[in-house]
């Protein structure tokens, strides 16, 4: 699976604590609520037995990246203390192995890319689109469009994580290109109001839009097998001849 | 393997087989290649299988947090970490650590959140 999710354990008020449940679905993990015993999927955040069935968990965006560089972003940071000492992974041939598909090795649904690709999934609207994760890393910045919503998608050189916005906003859709200059610290501007932002926040940092916040998308790093196995009507990003970079052809899709 | 009829589980009749499998067994601590049979039930037309019995991977119900300068201790920097920011509240979690909790139960800068790997 390889997808470290976070959701919020509270819907309408309800609070929900989980267990593992020892079961897999679609090679992904199967948690259950202690309160209702209902099940839930890992990959999706749906609980699709027992008296919550139907019910969504709400996605908190998070980062996967190394303890290295999260701690030069957050020198505050707080950590899980571990009960006993943990210095590798017990799935790394696994992770490393591309034929290995699943704990199960069912057979890949959709093979429009390899099983084990890491890709990064975002969902927005009930629709869902896959972005394979070294061509969005090639490309850094992307607008992109998920259905009705308009996307940006910003690869962290930094920390090698993915952040999703929304470019909807009060002014309209926007534009996101990067900016050349280097000392701009990784900022990125857009083209309607030549706001410059951070794009691992969202947020507007200098310009006329400064102080406004890009709403968070959902973006979950994952391999292709786990995500095509729970949304089988992905579309498949490829990067175009577009390019973010300043001074290029608008683009909006 | 028994089945635990802890959960819910409606649908057609379970059904066991055997098969042989990789399977990622927490409680060896290591990937084996093993025959065995297990519970498996058909849910929107793929088997959910069930390989362990509730909380025989333990989730993390009450985190204790240390600093980072405390972490150095047990944390290298190259160890993957999933990284949570709420309200300029920041938590790592060791993802060498989430593999044998997979799920933590927290509550950070007031929000209650489950991290899961």
């Amino acid at each position: 699976m390889n997808a470290g999710i976070v959701y919020a354990r509270e819907i309408g008020g309800r609070e929900y604590t989980f267990g593992v449940s020892g079961k897999l679905w679609r090679d992904a993990l199967v948690m259950y609520d202690r309160q209702s015993e209902s099940l839930w999927s890992q990959v999706d955040g749906r609980a699709f037995r027992g008296p919550r069935e139907g019910e969504i968990l709400e996605h908190i965006p998070s980062v996967q990246t190394t303890w290295g560089k999260w701690k030069k972003l957050h020198p505050q940071t707080l950590v899980l203390k571990k009960e006993s000492e943990f210095t590798s992974t017990r799935y790394e041939k696994y992770f490393t192995d591309p034929d290995r598909i699943g704990v199960f090795g069912n057979p890949l649904k959709d093979e429009r890319l390899g099983g084990k690709v890491e890709i990064v999934g975002v969902r927005a609207g009930g629709k869902q689109m896959v972005f394979p994760l070294e061509a969005l890393r090639a490309a850094g910045l992307v607008n992109s469009r998920v259905g009705e919503t308009e996307i940006l998608l910003h690869a962290d050189p930094q920390t090698a994580s993915v952040h999703a916005f929304s470019r909807m906003t009060s002014r309209g859709v926007l534009n996101f290109s990067k900016i050349a200059k280097k000392k701009r610290k990784g900022w990125i501007r857009d083209r309607e109001t030549g706001t410059l932002w951070d794009p691992r926040t969202g947020q507007a940092v200098k310009g006329k839009m400064r102080g406004t916040q890009l709403d968070e998308i959902s973006a979950t790093k994952v391999f292709w097998f786990a995500w095509a196995a729970f949304f089988p009507g992905s579309e498949i990003w490829t990067p175009e001849t577009e390019s973010a970079e300043e001074g290029s052809p608008a683009t909006s899709s | 393997m028994k089945p635990t009829g802890r959960f819910p589980l409606a649908g057609p009749a379970r059904i066991w087989i055997s098969m042989a499998i990789f399977l990622a067994l927490p409680l060896t601590g290591r990937a084996q290649e093993t025959e065995r049979e297990f519970e498996k039930e058909l849910i929107d037309g793929d088997y959910m299988y069930t390989v362990l019995g509730p909380d025989a991977i333990p989730a993390v119900d009450d985190p204790v947090f240390v600093s980072r300068e405390e972490a150095e201790s047990f944390m290298d920097d190259g160890e993957p970490v999933i990284g949570l920011l709420i309200d300029g509240e920041a938590r790592a979690y060791s993802l060498y650590h989430l593999d044998h909790h997979e799920i933590v139960n927290d509550t950070v800068a007031g929000r209650k959140v489950a991290v899961t790997w």
